[in-house]
């Protein structure tokens, strides 16, 4: 059932943003030129900063639309008339979620490797690429000289970081528009006050949590090394505690509480 | 277990005022049973609690003597008095769609009343009237074999010449396993093919009756009895 929310989830959300995927690559070949005529003067000058002024933001507006449509989509596919549809479909409440979570972090991954490439597109040659690569190393041998051996599970501890993060943020927008449902009227202003509610507690218990952090590392010097011994293990941890809290709110709101107008 | 529908001191508040209270009656398959009242009388109410779209406060729904989930949904076909198709979608994709998710979908039922109907599967359901897109809905739950269907005003919205075939096809698609539960204001539209009604007022049931029975007790129609029971 996961499997055929998620492919007809992919096929409603790729008619928007595989174009706009496309286009961002399409404008990069663009712009591969247009940024060789960078240095000249006159109009053609003007002409080829415009077009990289423009390069700039598409880059932001790729993968801010790719946030916000599918939050909308969140919204309007669940929760508004649709939702008569898809919550009487013989599916449970939390392969919903989780079919629109994963399909979710798969676009933004997308989007990300599109402004990768599209990077690539515009400013690759071979004296960039090398020195990337040459970045890269770099940076990998600073990695494996500060923690020696365990290098590897830095890096690793640093994607699961990045990508439950990723997570947590979605779902705290979930949790959130679950909540705003909760109210007859003013559905969405409920949302955002439901996001801003969490999102004010949340980061008063870091701030909380940090203060004996604060007062421990003061008292004992704590080296580079203890990052992926404890600190690491402990983000990991909170963050997923926070994911669970969401997902399991969001589908007990959506299994009694649901409010559809 | 002949009783497909069951529900049980059924009540639900909305903010304070009682949108259904102590709600009980049965229904038996191969029967239609018309849901009828006035605006606001509850019947969306129990048609959204047996579909599992809301909770009950207190009481229970059992269908098919499992309570709503899962397992219910796949045997209940719900039309809402919503248009809950995504509008960017053409109609074959909502075949393909009921078709991946409900197991008792038949296509090929589907295909024939589409083309009984004229609808143009390949057109999209932004470019349908709202007519052709309930007229898209109702082709899709009545092309269920489910053994409850649940409408919710299905021929609201439908020219007077269409609204005969839709009758029709409620009457031919249903099977004497089958149950048919039609929520609806125009009762003289439908009043030929029920065999039950349940009048609903201010969320209680005010009369369960089988139609024969009104018409001999009472010597009238259902349609003048509704007028009269409920006059302004």
């Amino acid at each position: 059932m996961l499997n055929k929310l998620m492919k007809h989830e992919l096929r409603a959300t790729s008619r928007l943003l595989v174009p706009l995927y496309l286009i961002l690559l399409f404008i990069s070949i663009i712009n591969r030129f247009a940024f060789k005529l960078y240095s000249y003067s006159g109009i053609v000058g003007i002409i080829s900063k415009f077009l990289i002024v423009t390069y700039v933001i598409s880059i932001f507006v790729v993968i801010i639309v790719t946030v916000l449509y599918m939050i909308t989509r969140f919204y309007k596919n669940l929760l508004t008339d649709e939702g008569y549809l898809m919550f009487t479909l013989p599916a449970k409440t939390h392969q919903l979620i989780t079919s629109k979570l994963l399909i979710t972090l798969l676009w933004l991954i997308i989007g990300i490797i599109a402004v990768l490439i599209s990077l690539l597109i515009v400013f690759a040659v071979p004296d960039t690429v090398s020195y990337t690569i040459n970045e890269i190393k770099e940076i990998m041998s600073i990695l494996s000289r500060e923690f020696g051996g365990s290098w590897v599970l830095v890096f690793t501890e640093l994607i699961f970081i990045s990508l439950l993060s990723l997570v947590g943020n979605i779902l705290l927008i979930y949790v959130s528009i679950a909540l705003g449902q909760l109210f007859s009227n003013h559905k969405i202003i409920g949302s955002f006050a439901a996001y801003m509610i969490i999102y004010t507690v949340i980061q008063f218990l870091m701030i909380l949590m940090l203060i004996p952090f604060g007062v421990y590392t003061s008292k004992n010097s704590m080296g580079v090394s203890s990052l992926p011994q404890v600190i690491f293990p402990a983000a990991i941890i909170i963050l997923m505690l926070g994911c669970t809290c969401f997902y399991l709110a969001t589908d007990y709101i959506f299994k009694r509480k649901l409010n559809l107008d | 277990m002949n009783s497909i529908l069951q529900c049980e001191s059924l009540s639900k508040k909305f903010s304070g005022s009682a949108a259904l209270s102590n709600i009980n009656f049965t229904i038996e398959r191969g029967r239609i049973i018309g849901l009828l009242g006035p605006n606001g009388s509850g019947k969306t109410t129990l048609l959204k609690i047996i579909n599992g779209l809301l909770v009950p406060d207190t009481g229970k729904v059992q269908i098919s003597g499992m309570e709503p989930g899962i397992e219910t949904k796949k045997i209940v076909s719900y039309l809402p008095e919503r248009t809950y198709l995504a509008d960017w979608m053409k109609v074959s994709d909502t075949i393909d769609f009921f078709k991946d998710f409900y197991g008792d979908f038949d296509a090929k039922i589907a295909d024939d009343m589409l083309k009984r109907l004229k609808i143009d599967p390949n057109k999209k359901l932004k470019t349908l009237s709202k007519g052709t897109k309930e007229k898209v809905q109702l082709i899709l739950v009545m092309s269920r074999r489910a053994e409850l269907y649940c409408l919710d005003e299905p021929i609201g919205g439908v020219d007077p010449a269409s609204r005969d075939y839709i009758v029709n096809t409620i009457i031919t698609n249903y099977n004497e396993n089958a149950a048919v539960l039609i929520s609806t204001h125009l009762i003289a539209e439908i009043e030929n093919i029920l065999d039950e009604v349940i009048i609903l007022k201010d969320g209680t049931v005010i009369l369960h009756s089988s139609v024969d029975d009104i018409r001999t007790k009472e010597g009238k129609s259902i349609d003048s009895l509704f007028r009269e029971v409920f006059k302004c």
